[in-house]
C-alpha cells in the first residue's frame, strides 16, 4: 500500500486536485455543477478531445520535444476528410485523415531526428504548413451537414449510456498506456527523452522512436480530427480553438516534464479533466470567460507545489 | 525598323485597351445604372488593395468575392490582402499589410480593420500619402483618421433587431443566453449592446447568462453545453454570429432539445440557412458581405473618378427565419 | 572568389543569414516595388517589435531556457497604460508588473526549481487572462504624443522605433560579448555544473535573465502601444512562440549555450521580409501561409544541413591537427 502510494505520488496528487476542483465547484453550484448530466457531459463528450490531444503532447514531451502542430493537423485532416465522410463514403474518409495525420507525422520526426532540427521549430513550420493549406482547402467553404451514419462515431452509444467517444477514447488510452508502459518501445522513448546519447549507446535506434512518437501524434491528431467534425457537424479551419494550449496545459498539469524522460498518459487524463472541468464550472458561474486562462495558470502553478509538497512529505515519512 | 514595329505594338495595344475600356463600361451601365461611362474610363487600370479581417471565415471571403467582382466590373485591378494568423485577424499585421500597400503605390485602399482603435494610425498614414481610403464594415474609430467613405451594415441595429425578433418568439417572457463574440472585437461589443438594450425592452427576459465562445463554432457548443447545465429551462440564445449559433444548436441537439430553444445568428451563411429551413435555428440576418465588399469598391472607383463618394453606404439586412428561408437559399 | 569564399567561411556566419540575404536578393529582383527606400525602411520598422521581444528571449535561450511568458507581460504592459494616467505612472505600472513577471519566473525557476517550461507556460496563461480581466477586453485609444513619438515618429527621416531597437540590440550584444553577466550567461548556456563548480552565481544569473527579458517585453507592449495609439489587450497574444521561433530559426540553439542576438537580428528580420514580399507579390491571401510554413522550413533545413556539415569539417580538423 505504502509502496503503491510511493510510487504513484505524481499520479495521486494530480487526482487530488482534480477532486479537490471537482469540490470546490460542487460547493459553490450543487445543483448544476454536481448532477451525472454535468459530469457525464464534461467526461464523456467534452474530455476527451483534450485527453486525446494531450496523450500526443505529452509523448512528444516526453521524448525532450514538443508538437506544436497537433492543432493544425486536426484541422487539415478535417478538412480534407470531410467531404468524402460527407457523402458517406466513410472507409475512404478515414483512410485519406489518417494518412494526412501520419504523413504530417512523419515529416515532423523526419525533420527532428534525420535532419536535427530542433522540435519547436520544426512542428511550428509544420504548423503553418497544415493550417496554410487548410485554408486553401477550405477557402471560405465550409462543409457541414454530416449523415447520421457518420456523427454515430462520436454521439451515438455503443454502451449504453457512454458515448462512443468516450469509449474511443478509452481503448487509445488503454493501447497507449500498454505501449509506454510495458513495451520496449514505450521505455525506448522515456529513456530517448532521459538521454538520448546513452540510449543511441545501448544500441537503441532513437531516432526511429521518436519518429514513431510522432506519427503516432499526427495520427491521433487525425482520429481528433474526425471525431470533432461529428460532434460539431462541420469542419472549419477554426475548429481547433483552444486545443493546441490547452494540451500542453493538460500535460503540464499532468507532471510531465520537458527536461524530458518524465510523465505519463494516465497523468494527461487527469491534467486534460482538470482543464475542461475549470472551464465548465466558471462557465456554470456564468463567470466573465477573460478569467478562464489566468486561472489555469494558476493551477498549473498550484499543482507543481503541491506535487513538491506531497513529494516532501512522503520522503520525510517513508525515507 | 525594330522601332516601328515596337511603335506599331503599342498603338495597337493602346486601342485594344480603349476598347476593352469602353467595353467594360457598357457592360457595367447594364449590370447595374448607378456610375456612368465616363467614371470606367478614368478608374480602369487603377490599383485598389483591399484588407481584409481574415483568409479564414466565410464572412471575409465572401466580402473579398464582393470587392474582386466590383473590380472586375470597373476594370480595376483588385488586390486582396488579408492577415494570416487565423479567424479574427491580427491588427499589427493588418496595418503592416496598409504600410504594404503604401509602399506598393496603391492608388486607394478599402479596408475592413481587425480592431476599430488600433488601426487608426495606420489609416493616419495612407492620408499621409495621399491615398484615400473606403472603410467597409467595422468603422474605424474617433476622427482623426479620414476615409471617403464607410461601407456597412449597422452592427448594433442588427444584434437589435435579432434579439428583438427572438424576445417576441418567446412572446415577452422567459430565459436567454447571449453568446458573445471574440472580447474586445468591436463587432461583437455593437452587436451585444444592441441584444442587450433590445432584450431591456422586455422586463419579463432575463439573461440567465452572457459568456463569450470568441466567434467559434466549438467553443460555443462547450459553453452552451455548460450553461444547459445551468439553466435546463433556458427558452433562447443570443449568438452574435452565425459559426456560435450553428454550435449552439450543436449543443442544443446533444441535449435532445432541438426546437425547443430559439436560437438565432448573424451572418446568413449557407449552413446557417440549412439549419433555419431544418428547425435547428430559429433566425439569423442576411448581412450580404459580398454587397459590402462591392460596394466597397464600388464607392472607392466613384471616388477615383469624382473625387467623392458617400460618405456612408448602409447595407440593408434581412431578417431570415423559416418563413423566407428560401429565398436566400440556392 | 576563392579568397572570398575562403573569407566567409572564417567569419562563421551562420545559414540563416545566408537565407536572409538570398530571400531579399529574390523579392527584389522579381518585384520592382520591393526593394525601395520605403519598403526598406517598412521591413525594419516592422521588424522591430518582434526583435526587441526576441532578443530578452535569445537570453533565456542561451542559458538553455525559454521564457514563454514574454507575450503576455507585453499585453499586460500594454494595457496598463490609460488615459487620463499621467504617463510617467503609467510607464512605472507596466514596468513594475513585468518585473513582478519577471521575479515570479525567476523565483520559482532559480530557487524553487520548478521546470522553467512549466513556470513560463503558467505565468503566460496568467498574464494573459490577467491582460484581459484588466482591461476587461477591450482596446482603448491612447492619446499620448510621447508614445506616439516611439511609435510613429521620426528622426532624421529615420523612424525612431528602428534607432531604439538598433541601440537596444547594440546594448544587449554588448552586455552579452563583454560584461561579466553575458560571460555568465553564456558559462551557464555550457554547462550549468561547470559554472556552478567554478563559483558562478547561477541563481543570480538566471534571475537577472528574466527580469530582464520581461523588462524588454514590457518596452515591446508599451511601442506597441505607441504605434497602434490604443491599448490591446490581446496585442501579444502570438508574440511568445513567434518570438521563440525567431530566436531559434537565428541559429541560437535550445540547449543554451551557442548562438547570439546576431543571429536573432536576422531571424526576426527574414520572417518580416517573407510576409513583407508574399504581400508585395499580391499572393492571395489563402497560400500566404503555406508559403511562409514552406519558406521556413526549407531555411531552416538548409541551414542544420550545412552545420551539420560544419561540425564534420571541424572534427575533420581536429583530428587532422593531431
Amino acid at each position: 500500500m505504502i509502496d503503491y502510494f510511493k510510487k504513484n505520488v505524481d499520479f495521486l496528487s494530480r487526482i487530488t486536485i482534480l477532486l479537490i476542483i471537482v469540490a470546490g465547484m460542487s460547493v459553490i453550484n450543487p445543483p448544476a455543477f454536481l448532477n451525472w448530466n454535468n459530469l457525464s457531459t464534461v467526461m464523456f463528450q467534452q474530455a476527451p478531445f483534450t485527453i486525446l490531444m494531450s496523450f500526443g503532447m505529452t509523448m512528444a514531451i516526453i521524448t525532450k520535444g514538443i508538437d506544436k502542430s497537433m492543432a493544425s493537423i486536426v484541422v487539415l485532416a478535417s478538412m480534407l476528410s470531410g467531404s468524402y465522410f460527407k457523402n458517406g463514403n466513410l472507409a475512404m474518409g478515414f483512410l485519406i485523415a489518417l494518412a494526412v495525420g501520419a504523413a504530417a507525422g512523419l515529416l515532423n520526426g523526419t525533420l527532428i531526428t534525420r535532419v536535427g532540427v530542433a522540435p519547436f521549430i520544426a512542428t511550428y513550420g509544420t504548423d503553418f504548413i497544415a493550417l496554410g493549406l487548410a485554408y486553401v482547402v477550405c477557402a471560405g467553404r465550409y462543409i457541414y451537414d454530416f449523415p447520421a451514419n457518420f456523427r454515430v462515431i462520436t454521439n451515438g452509444c455503443f454502451i449504453p449510456s457512454v458515448p462512443n467517444i468516450a469509449l474511443v477514447t478509452m481503448i487509445i488510452f488503454i493501447l497507449l498506456w500498454f505501449l509506454t508502459r510495458k513495451t520496449i518501445f514505450g521505455r525506448s522513448m522515456y529513456l530517448a527523452g532521459f538521454n538520448v546519447d546513452a540510449t543511441i549507446l545501448s544500441g537503441i535506434d532513437a531516432k526511429k522512436v521518436v519518429t514513431v512518437v510522432y506519427t503516432i501524434n499526427g495520427l491521433l491528431a487525425a482520429l481528433v480530427g474526425v471525431l470533432y467534425m461529428a460532434r460539431l457537424n462541420a469542419a472549419d479551419p477554426n475548429i481547433s480553438g483552444n486545443l493546441c494550449l490547452d494540451s500542453i496545459a493538460a500535460s503540464l498539469i499532468g507532471g510531465t516534464s520537458f527536461g524530458g524522460g518524465k510523465g505519463s498518459v494516465s497523468n494527461a487524463v487527469i491534467g486534460a479533466l482538470i482543464i475542461v472541468f475549470i472551464r465548465n464550472g466558471m462557465n456554470i458561474m456564468n463567470i466573465s470567460t477573460n478569467w478562464q486562462q489566468a486561472v489555469v495558470g494558476f493551477v498549473i502553478i498550484f499543482s507543481v507545489f503541491y506535487e513538491m509538497a506531497i513529494g516532501r512529505l512522503t520522503k520525510k515519512r517513508m525515507g | 525598323m525594330k522601332k516601328r514595329i515596337v511603335a506599331l505594338g503599342m498603338v495597337c495595344i493602346a486601342v485594344l485597351s480603349i476598347l476593352a475600356g469602353c467595353s467594360n463600361g457598357s457592360d457595367k451601365n447594364t449590370s447595374s445604372g448607378d456610375a456612368g461611362t465616363a467614371e470606367t474610363k478614368a478608374v480602369a487600370g487603377k490599383e485598389i488593395v483591399c484588407i481584409m479581417k481574415d483568409n479564414v471565415t466565410p464572412f471575409h471571403l465572401s466580402v473579398a468575392e464582393g470587392c474582386e467582382n466590383a473590380g472586375a466590373e470597373y476594370g480595376v485591378k483588385i488586390t486582396v490582402q488579408a492577415p494570416v494568423s487565423g479567424a479574427g485577424g491580427s491588427n499589427e499585421e493588418q496595418a503592416q499589410l496598409v504600410e504594404q500597400a503604401i509602399a506598393s503605390q496603391a492608388d486607394c485602399v478599402v479596408i475592413v480593420p481587425v480592431d476599430s482603435e488600433g488601426i487608426v494610425p495606420a489609416i493616419k498614414k495612407l492620408n499621409e500619402a495621399g491615398i484615400p481610403v473606403v472603410n467597409v464594415n467595422t468603422k474605424i474609430a474617433g476622427t482623426e483618421a479620414k476615409y471617403e467613405s464607410f461601407v456597412a451594415i449597422e452592427n448594433y441595429q442588427v444584434g437589435y433587431q435579432m434579439a428583438k425578433a427572438l424576445c417576441e418568439a418567446m412572446e415577452g417572457k422567459g430565459k436567454m443566453f447571449v453568446i458573445e463574440g471574440t472580447t474586445g472585437a468591436q463587432t461583437s461589443i455593437d452587436r451585444t449592446k444592441g441584444a442587450l438594450d433590445a432584450i431591456g425592452e422586455y422586463p419579463d427576459i432575463v439573461v440567465a447568462a452572457q459568456q463569450s465562445a470568441t466567434y467559434n463554432r466549438a467553443e460555443a457548443m462547450n459553453v452552451v453545453q455548460n450553461l444547459l447545465q445551468q439553466t435546463p429551462d433556458v427558452d433562447a440564445i443570443f449568438c452574435c454570429n452565425d459559426e456560435m449559433a450553428l454550435g449552439s444548436a450543436e449543443a442544443v441537439n446533444a441535449a435532445n432539445k432541438t426546437g425547443e430553444i430559439l436560437i438565432s445568428g448573424v451572418d446568413g451563411n449557407a449552413d446557417t440557412l440549412v439549419a433555419i429551413s431544418e428547425g435547428s435555428i430559429y433566425a439569423t440576418c442576411n448581412s450580404n458581405p459580398v454587397g459590402q465588399g462591392y460596394y466597397g469598391v464600388y464607392e472607392a472607383a466613384k471616388y477615383l473618378s469624382e473625387g467623392a463618394a458617400d460618405p456612408t453606404y448602409a447595407i440593408e439586412t434581412i431578417l431570415i427565419t423559416a418563413e423566407n428561408v428560401s429565398e436566400f437559399m440556392d | 572568389m576563392s579568397k572570398v569564399t575562403g573569407w566567409l567561411k572564417k567569419q562563421n556566419i551562420p545559414g540563416i543569414v545566408y537565407g536572409s540575404v538570398l530571400i531579399f536578393l529574390f523579392f527584389s529582383i522579381i518585384e520592382k516595388k520591393f526593394f525601395t527606400p520605403y519598403n526598406v525602411m517598412l521591413i525594419a520598422r516592422n521588424s522591430c517589435i518582434l526583435l526587441t521581444v526576441s532578443i530578452g528571449m535569445t537570453m533565456a535561450v542561451l542559458i538553455g531556457q525559454v521564457d514563454l511568458s514574454v507575450g503576455s507581460v507585453m499585453s499586460v504592459s500594454a494595457v496598463m497604460v490609460k488615459n487620463g494616467v499621467p504617463l510617467a505612472a503609467a510607464l512605472m505600472a507596466a514596468f513594475g508588473a513585468a518585473a513582478l513577471f519577471g521575479l515570479v519566473n525567476g523565483i520559482l525557476i532559480a530557487v524553487l526549481k520548478v521546470d522553467y517550461w512549466i513556470t513560463t507556460f503558467a505565468t503566460m496563461s496568467i498574464g494573459a487572462g490577467l491582460a484581459l480581466v484588466i482591461s476587461d477586453g477591450s482596446t482603448v485609444p491612447i492619446s499620448s504624443k510621447f508614445l506616439d513619438f516611439l511609435g510613429n515618429g521620426k528622426v532624421c527621416g529615420v523612424y525612431f522605433l528602428i534607432v531604439l531597437t538598433i541601440v537596444l540590440t547594440v546594448l544587449i550584444l554588448f552586455l552579452l560579448k563583454r560584461s561579466k553577466l553575458g560571460y555568465d550567461v553564456y558559462s551557464i548556456g555550457g554547462s550549468e555544473n561547470v559554472a556552478r563548480l567554478s563559483g558562478l552565481d547561477v541563481n543570480r544569473t538566471r534571475m537577472m535573465v528574466y527580469l530582464i527579458s520581461s523588462l524588454i517585453a514590457a518596452l515591446a507592449g508599451i511601442l506597441i502601444t505607441g504605434m497602434t495609439n490604443s491599448a490591446s489587450p490581446i496585442v501579444g497574444s502570438e508574440y511568445s512562440f513567434n518570438a521563440l521561433a525567431a530566436v531559434v530559426i537565428g541559429g541560437t540553439s535550445l540547449n543554451g549555450g551557442k548562438g547570439g542576438v546576431a543571429g536573432t537580428v536576422f531571424g526576426t528580420v527574414l520572417l518580416r521580409i517573407i510576409a513583407s514580399g508574399l504581400a508585395m507579390l499580391g499572393v492571395p491571401a489563402t497560400w500566404q501561409k503555406v508559403i511562409q510554413g514552406l519558406i521556413i522550413v526549407v531555411i531552416i533545413v538548409a541551414d542544420v544541413s550545412s552545420e551539420k556539415k560544419k561540425d564534420v569539417n571541424g572534427l575533420r580538423r581536429i583530428y587532422a591537427n593531431d
